[in-house]
């Protein structure tokens, strides 16, 4: 049943990715003819093609939350809850398919600058530094690696913290969006809290940095996936206990 | 053993009880008409027996299961009061999503229904009228060989000539081992496919019988009944 559930989710979700897909690759071609073009003016239109495809990456996350929305909390819900397929199921499909287009569109936006920065001056390799020391990532491919699954983690979380915000919200039998938004800013608070309780985790950047930042990037996988798992049990108890579809 | 069952159920919404206190039970083979005024609970009935509420006291089995099991899901056909396909589909496509979803799907019958009421196979839902939206909706859930149809409201805000022909596809398609539930306040257009009627007011039973005992009994049709139970 879950590979049906996700050929109906790419088949639903690809029509709108597609077309934001086509709209990045426009803004970098407008991007790429600005290249030594038009001076300063140029270089802003370029600028503004660079954070607009941006933008445009990003806008996957927030049509795949109101497609939760549309799809199990409106009156595709009669028809999605009564087939014979479990919440867990349900929810399992909507996040593969999140991660999914969110990874394109990360590849996506990778290609859109590509495209409008090639032939321009540009930066190698892009480098952060630890304690005044520069880390490469491109020299780390276990790096690399820890950074996709975190990226991963980090997005089915993100989502799953919309879908309880809104599983919750929506079982109130009126103002369902302003209890929605509540929600969404009362588990933001209390994540943060419990964070802030949290003791700090004392890392010794020594001579081998890398393993150092490696320790640090799987904490936070381990601890994003906690609580991507808390908002995952309040989503499923509300669809399960509490779902009230108008 | 019953096919749906109710036991001293209760649903409250916040301060607003929708069901005090329902006991009832649907044995298999039966068409069941849920009759009420607006607001006496019989969508609220439905959703529950469909897995979609849960309720606030009471007990709830379907096909001796729980309603929100998905297994139980197979079982049930649902025909929901708001249209729940989603708008972008096709009709073509609608009918392979529940080829895809239910064993028990006939999609021989379905698309012969599709031809038969002159429906464009790739219309999208987006596109056809309202009343050729229900009777899509219809043909899906009835091509399928469920042990129990829940319909609630098929035929309300179709025209006569519509509703004439949902009417007939209900009885034309259902299983007959199978029992089917209708929700409706237009009780004329119904009442001679039904064996039995449930009479709601105010979220509780006020009267449940053969319909041909009530006829028998009363001297009066069932709408006639209605009327007078629920008069104003």
């Amino acid at each position: 049943m879950l590979k049906k559930l996700l050929k109906q989710e790419f088949l639903a979700t690809a029509r709108a990715m597609g077309i934001l897909y086509l709209v990045m690759l426009v803004l970098a071609m407008g991007g790429q003819l600005m290249v030594g073009r038009l001076g300063d003016l140029g270089k802003l239109v370029q600028a503004l093609c660079l954070l607009a495809a941006m933008a445009c990456g990003l806008l996957s996350l927030p049509i795949m939350i109101v497609r939760f929305k549309q799809n199990l909390l409106g009156d595709e819900g009669y028809l999605m809850l009564t087939l014979p397929v479990s919440v867990h199921q349900h929810l399992w499909s909507k996040l593969i398919v999140s991660a999914a287009w969110a990874a394109l569109s990360t590849l996506m936006t990778a290609l859109s600058w590509n495209i409008i920065l090639y032939g321009s001056e540009w930066e190698d390799v892009p480098l952060i530094k630890i304690n005044d020391t520069p880390v490469a990532f491109g020299n780390d491919p276990l790096l690399v690696a820890e950074l996709l699954v975190l990226g991963v983690v980090g997005v089915c979380t993100i989502c799953l913290q919309f879908y309880a915000a809104l599983a919750a919200g929506h079982s109130f039998s009126r103002h369902k969006m302003a209890f929605s938004v509540a929600w969404f800013v009362g588990l933001n608070a209390a994540t943060s809290f419990l964070i802030e309780l949290l003791p700090s985790p004392d890392f010794r950047f020594r001579v081998d940095l890398m393993s150092s930042v490696h320790q640090a990037v799987w904490l936070i996988i381990g601890g994003t996936a906690v609580v991507g798992a808390v908002y995952y049990a309040i989503t499923v108890y509300c669809l399960q206990r509490h779902l009230n579809l108008s | 053993m019953a096919i749906l069952e109710y036991r001293d159920v209760v649903k409250s919404y916040g301060r607003q009880t929708a069901l005090d206190g329902v006991s009832l039970s649907v044995e298999p083979g039966r068409i069941v008409g849920l009759l009420g005024p607006n607001g006496s609970g019989k969508t609220t009935l439905i959703k529950l027996a469909c897995g979609l509420l849960t309720p606030s006291a009471g007990t709830v089995q379907v096909c001796g299961g729980r309603p929100t099991d998905p297994a139980i899901h197979g079982l049930v056909s649902c025909l929901p009061e708001r249209m729940a396909v989603p708008a972008w589909m096709t009709a073509e496509q609608l009918v392979d999503f529940y080829q895809d979803f239910y064993g028990d799907f006939r999609q021989d019958v379905a698309l012969q229904m599709l031809s038969d009421l002159q429906i464009d196979p790739g219309l999208r839902v987006r596109e056809m009228s309202k009343g050729t939206r229900e009777k899509v909706q219809l043909i899906l859930v009835m091509s399928r060989a469920a042990q129990l149809y829940l319909l609630d409201e098929p035929i309300g805000g179709v025209d006569p000539a519509t509703r004439d022909y949902i009417l007939s596809t209900i009885i034309a398609n259902y299983n007959p081992e199978a029992s089917v539930v209708i929700s409706t306040h237009l009780i004329a257009d119904v009442e001679k496919m039904l064996d039995e009627v449930i009479f709601l007011r105010n979220g509780q039973i006020v009267l449940e019988d053969e319909v041909d005992h009530l006829r028998e009994t009363r001297g009066m049709s069932v709408d006639a009944l209605f009327r007078e139970v629920f008069k104003c």
